[in-house]
């Protein structure tokens, strides 16, 4: 078992430090770079605690659009399954307001939402 | 020649005497300095406070060359709007280590962040609605702005073209994207009246000063087009910084905005058009960032700015699905 703090915690320890005494005393521009740095953080830390998606149903929901695959591995299957999302959109499969439409939108909901919680989350809905 | 005798001979002066100063904070696509010019002799005599305005490393194929940039300016100041005086063009990179264009440096605060902390300004937003009116008089053909490209199919239809042709050169895939683009090709308005559009106009790219509007910048992106696509752009959520609920550019509410633009300009908004334009503000500010991004995944050019800018993809995506009306 790893020692404690975890990742998380001393990234967020870090970022506080960086904030909180390094940035005070720094000419504007460097404080602007510690404002980024410290928002890099804090995503990598959000991240970390996340799986191969920002949400862990992303792979499920598109498998129940498009069926199942076998024999790739998980980060493949992803990617192509986003892909074919991405031109039956633009190809006018989902046009019509129906079941298929709604499902799709509602996954392309779920995943706006799980990574704006891991980008953003402070951003107001 | 290096760049004093390059402003000498521009100037028709005997002595330029230039100090240098610092890179001005602020651009994340142009590269901008502060220099105090003094020249002696000729039209220009005096001291001047100028930004010398490069071409950065890496371009997005959006922005406009700098000479198209420079000729923009100079027509928007023919119309009276009120922009920093452009002074001259420099296409040699012997001169500057690259080519540049100098203008009158203009004191006031731009930075979005810091302009929406300070809560509802309607009288600026009122000075804006009037200067966006202004940059609206310019319409086609318009001498000395030949070069920008006429309408293929629309305006709507040929920016939902571009942008797929931008997202087909990116390595992953955009479904939230190419769900708003199909939206915006099957709702496309037709062409309307065709103006000189900004492309950038909102909060950030303009001056604050004393309480004023002191100038308009950032032309990099203008082109021939409808003009709520200019009033969109400027009260759509990306541009609010800290003042979301001031629809308006995040400084006053829309019926601010819209009636003096409405007043100035003797147009009628329609307002279901600028909430077409507003899905497509989104889209586009969410392709532009992801091309950002890859200036520094491609390595290009490293930066921790430009990496940041593509994680804000997801509230770009949040905004499209709520304008297109997805549950």
């Amino acid at each position: 078992m790893r020692s404690r703090p975890n990742a998380a915690e001393l990234l967020e320890a870090a970022e506080q430090t960086l904030s909180g005494e390094v940035a005070p005393d720094l000419t504007s521009r460097q404080r602007y770079n510690v404002a980024l740095i410290t928002s890099a953080m804090g995503i990598v830390r959000r991240e970390l605690t996340g799986g191969l998606s920002a949400w862990p149903n992303e792979l499920d929901a598109l498998q129940s659009l498009y069926g199942r695959e076998q024999g790739k591995s998980p980060e493949a299957v992803l990617s192509r399954l986003n892909r074919r999302l991405a031109g039956d959109f633009r190809a006018g499969v989902y046009d019509e307001k129906g079941r298929a439409r709604k499902n799709a939108l509602k996954l392309m909901r779920e995943d706006v939402l799980a990574r704006l919680a891991e980008d953003n989350p402070r951003y107001e809905k | 020649m290096p760049l004093g005798p390059f402003i000498r001979q521009a100037a028709g002066a005997e002595t330029v005497t230039i100090e240098d100063g610092k890179l001005l904070i602020g651009g994340a696509i142009q590269e901008n300095r502060a220099l105090t010019v003094t020249i002696r002799g000729g039209d220009f005599d005096g001291v001047h406070e100028f930004v010398l305005r490069a071409e950065p490393a890496g371009v997005i194929a959006e922005s406009r060359p700098l000479e198209q940039q420079f000729a923009l300016l100079k027509a928007a100041e023919s119309a009276g709007v009120m922009v920093p005086r452009p002074f001259w063009y420099c296409g040699d990179p012997a001169v500057a280590g690259k080519p540049f264009y100098l203008m009158q440096r203009v004191a006031g605060e731009a930075l979005g962040i810091r302009i929406t902390r300070m809560g509802a300004q309607p009288d600026i937003a009122t000075s804006l609605a009037r200067e966006l009116a202004r940059i609206h008089t310019i319409r086609p053909p318009h001498t000395g702005l030949e070069f920008l490209e006429g309408t293929r199919v629309s305006p709507a239809l040929d920016a939902v073209a571009k942008y797929r042709a931008y997202l087909d050169e990116l390595p992953e895939p955009h479904p939230v994207l190419e769900w708003t683009l199909r939206w915006l090709e099957i709702n496309a308005p037709d062409t309307g009246e065709t103006v000189l559009c900004h492309r950038d106009f909102r909060t950030g790219n303009y001056l604050i000063d004393g309480g004023e509007l002191t100038g308009v910048l950032d032309w990099e992106f203008a082109g021939w087009g409808d003009p709520h696509e200019d009033i969109a752009w400027f009260c759509a959520r990306c541009w609010r910084f800290s003042g979301p609920r001031l629809e308006a550019g995040g400084i006053a509410s829309r019926d601010v905005f819209y009636n003096a633009y409405e007043q100035a300009s003797g147009r009628t908004l329609d307002r279901s058009q600028i909430g077409y334009w507003e899905a497509m503000a989104h889209a586009r500010w969410a392709v532009i960032a992801l091309q950002q991004s890859m200036r520094h995944r491609s390595g290009t050019e490293p930066s921790l700015e430009l990496a940041l800018i593509g994680r804000r993809l997801a509230e770009l995506e949040y905004e499209c699905l709520k304008l297109t009306g997805a549950p």
